[in-house]
């Protein structure tokens, strides 16, 4: 995915817009997400409120900077945010691949649960070498399972930290 | 005085302490020559260890990687012209022209002297200015104290990164995730959604290293995979090697590139990038023929070396001395600290003096052993280039993975760790400053216990940071640095714009 500037700028605003929604909500709630469990004199809700008012201006103002960026931007103005963001423009976003990576991740950690540290490290080291271009799979397998094994006994017998393994297995 | 230092380099002179260090130095050299790992990194995924052994041992060994992860980055910077960290650019700008003209072995030398006296140079400053400041530190209040960090608040939310309004919201983000769990003055039980697993709060490592480690990783699952092209180069003879002559005509250099770095180092929020920025472009200054820095110079690669590893231990000073972390390797050993039960600040030069000698005497020896490993692995250091990327990176998520589960040996703690590593790689996507948010993380308990301590003193009246001058003074330096951080940012988009109008006419 390669964003264009226009776009770029677009969607900081619906950032700072979601982020000061969400703080906006996050305050109107703040009382209820505060459990007193014994009565004490001070009023507990006014630190976190006095962050989140900062915070909810901060983002205020930065919903208004992001506005100020477009109306630059197509006024044919230029500032560094503007140049910042041509700059990322030529990048490309691999949206696929970080999506398969952080299902990779949230796998292992399922995996982790289920069927443990040794069974399911060699695979998720191979599936992210290999989403990362690895060639030689065979080599890899092999590096992965020494690497798994290896990290497994130090864990073990250096730090005495036993590795996860697995539900079914215990 | 005497006594604790030696005290101090007594209790470092332990095959435990000493191996910690040369490991971290390994470490660190490995992270820092690889480009597109840093020794944040390095420290991030490694700071679990240091729950599991001796202060002394532990915080060396994350110093080691601090020292040579700086250091590092020139390696690749002068052999192949890819800076390994930021803050090794100039090195790379100066010395890999060098290495084009069969001059590689001297560009290393030059780099690793400047490194190594500047390194030097900012410990002794360390050790000369920590114990004067906590002694005056000793006298500040809760109230005082409040004020400081709301001051320090201000200047690393503005300065880390490129928007000051991304910066402060970071910081915010981060006191917020703070308060998760139940509150250590209150007990009161504050934004767990009803989830028992956030009772206990955000644990430390599960978020820096989902900020710092996972996002990098995430990175460069979407990068380009590059073979890089080494030229041949000679560590011995001329051109080999750096004579003490040449060393001893650039010392005046080096020391007043180290005192740059100390100075900067010192300061919150700016690191090493601009202090080896600055002490170039002092160098070049002041050199005799400043053309020659493009077409390669010893004076290029010693300067900025010499600046940024005195940044490594001047921007301790904040950090003991007040409790303040400058930045986001700081607020990372500041978490190395807090798990080992030490809380940085004035008082942790009286309740622990040994352990602060201790460190200090590691920090002579992490620059002594760093002289050794990294010139007798010049050779070494660069063949790690070429290990596959694809082979560190996963081995690189397994770390952090058996990491963050060898604190507390939850799986919870790996899902924040997912977690984290999402919401860092859209900070980065989006530049929002992960290092504001660990500093916010971090210093969030304590602003809160020294405004509960406040009001607790007061009755509740707020007229009690008002009372005390210094409080006053802090509070006003709170205004001025975000309104003089906007006006200096304006000024210069006016500047830009006015320019691009020139430009256009």
């Amino acid at each position: 995915m390669q964003l264009s500037v226009k776009n770029r700028i677009i969607l900081e605003i619906a950032i700072s817009i979601i982020l000061l929604c969400s703080y906006f909500i996050f305050n109107l709630f703040l009382e209820t997400l505060i459990e007193q469990t014994f009565a004490i004199a001070m009023n507990q809700t006014l630190f976190p409120r006095a962050i989140t008012i900062t915070v909810i201006i901060m983002c205020f103002l930065l919903v208004f900077d992001s506005i100020r960026c477009y109306y630059d931007y197509k006024n044919g103005k230029t500032s560094k945010t503007i140049d910042e963001y041509v700059e990322c423009s030529e990048e490309r976003i691999p949206v696929g691949r970080i999506i398969l990576y952080l299902i990779i991740l949230f796998g292992y950690l399922f995996a982790l649960n289920y069927i443990g540290f040794m069974y399911s490290t060699p695979i998720v080291m191979l599936l992210i070498a290999a989403l990362l271009g690895m060639k030689k799979l065979f080599l890899g397998a092999i590096g992965s399972i020494i690497f798994t094994i290896t990290l497994y006994y130090a864990s073990l017998y250096g730090l005495q930290i036993l590795l996860p393994t697995g539900v079914l297995f215990q | 005085m005497i006594e604790s230092i030696i005290g101090g380099i007594i209790s470092i002179l332990n095959p435990a302490s000493l191996s910690a260090i040369a490991f971290g130095l390994c470490v660190g050299l490995l992270f820092g020559a690889i480009p597109g790992i840093s020794g944040i990194m390095a420290i991030s995924i490694l700071l679990p260890l240091t729950f599991y052994v001796s202060p002394l041992v532990g915080i060396p060994m994350l110093l080691g990687i601090y020292k040579a992860g700086i250091y590092g980055g020139s390696i690749t910077g002068i052999l192949l012209n890819i800076p390994g960290a930021p803050p090794a650019i100039c090195t790379a700008m100066a010395g890999h022209p060098l290495t084009k003209r069969g001059q590689a072995g001297k560009a290393l030398n030059a780099a690793l002297s400047g490194s190594i006296t500047g390194g030097m140079f900012g410990n002794l400053l360390l050790m000369l200015v920590a114990v004067p400041i906590s002694t005056l530190a000793l006298k500040i209040g809760p109230v005082e104290q409040f004020c400081l960090i709301l001051l320090s608040l201000t200047v690393v939310g503005s300065i880390s990164g490129n928007s000051i309004l991304k910066g402060m919201i970071c910081a915010g983000f981060g006191i917020l995730l703070s308060m998760i769990g139940v509150s250590g003055v209150s007990g009161a039980i504050r934004f767990t959604f009803g989830s028992d697993y956030l009772l206990s709060g955000i644990q430390l490592i599960p978020m820096v290293i989902g900020v710092l480690c996972l996002p990098e990783i995430i990175h460069q699952v979407g990068a380009c995979v590059r073979n890089y092209v080494q030229e041949k180069f000679t560590l011995t003879g001329e051109n080999g090697t750096l004579s003490f002559k040449e060393y001893r005509q650039n010392l005046l250099l080096i020391l007043r590139s180290g005192l740059i770095g100390s100075i900067i180092g010192a300061m919150p929020g700016l690191g090493a990038s601009p202090a080896a920025f600055m002490a170039y472009s002092e160098a070049q200054r002041k050199a005799k023929n400043p053309d020659e820095f493009k077409k390669g110079s010893i004076q290029g690669c010693m300067a900025p070396e010499a600046a940024n590893n005195a940044v490594t231990s001047s921007a301790m000073i904040p950090m003991l001395t007040l409790g303040i972390p400058g930045d986001d390797v700081t607020a990372v050993l500041m978490g190395a600290f807090l798990i080992q039960g030490l809380t940085p600040g004035p008082n942790i030069f009286i309740e622990h003096t040994s352990i602060v000698y201790g460190i200090f005497a590691a920090l002579f020896f992490c620059d002594i052993l760093l002289f050794f490993i990294a010139k007798f692995g010049f050779r070494l250091w660069i063949k790690i280039v070429d290990l596959p990327k694809s082979l560190i990176f996963s081995c690189v998520t397994i770390f952090a993975f058996v990491g963050t589960y060898s604190i507390n040996q939850s799986l919870f703690d790996i899902f924040c760790l997912i977690c984290f590593g999402i919401i860092g790689y859209l900070m980065r996507l989006f530049h929002f400053s992960a290092g504001a948010l660990i500093i916010g993380f971090i210093l969030g308990p304590i602003l809160e216990k020294a405004y509960d301590q406040s009001m607790s003193l007061s009755g509740g009246d707020y007229t009690i940071f008002l009372k005390s001058p210094f409080a006053v003074f802090l509070l006003i330096l709170c205004f001025v640095s975000v309104f003089s951080i906007f006006r200096m940012r304006t000024r210069k988009v006016k500047k830009l714009y006015d320019d691009n109008i020139e430009l256009g006419q």
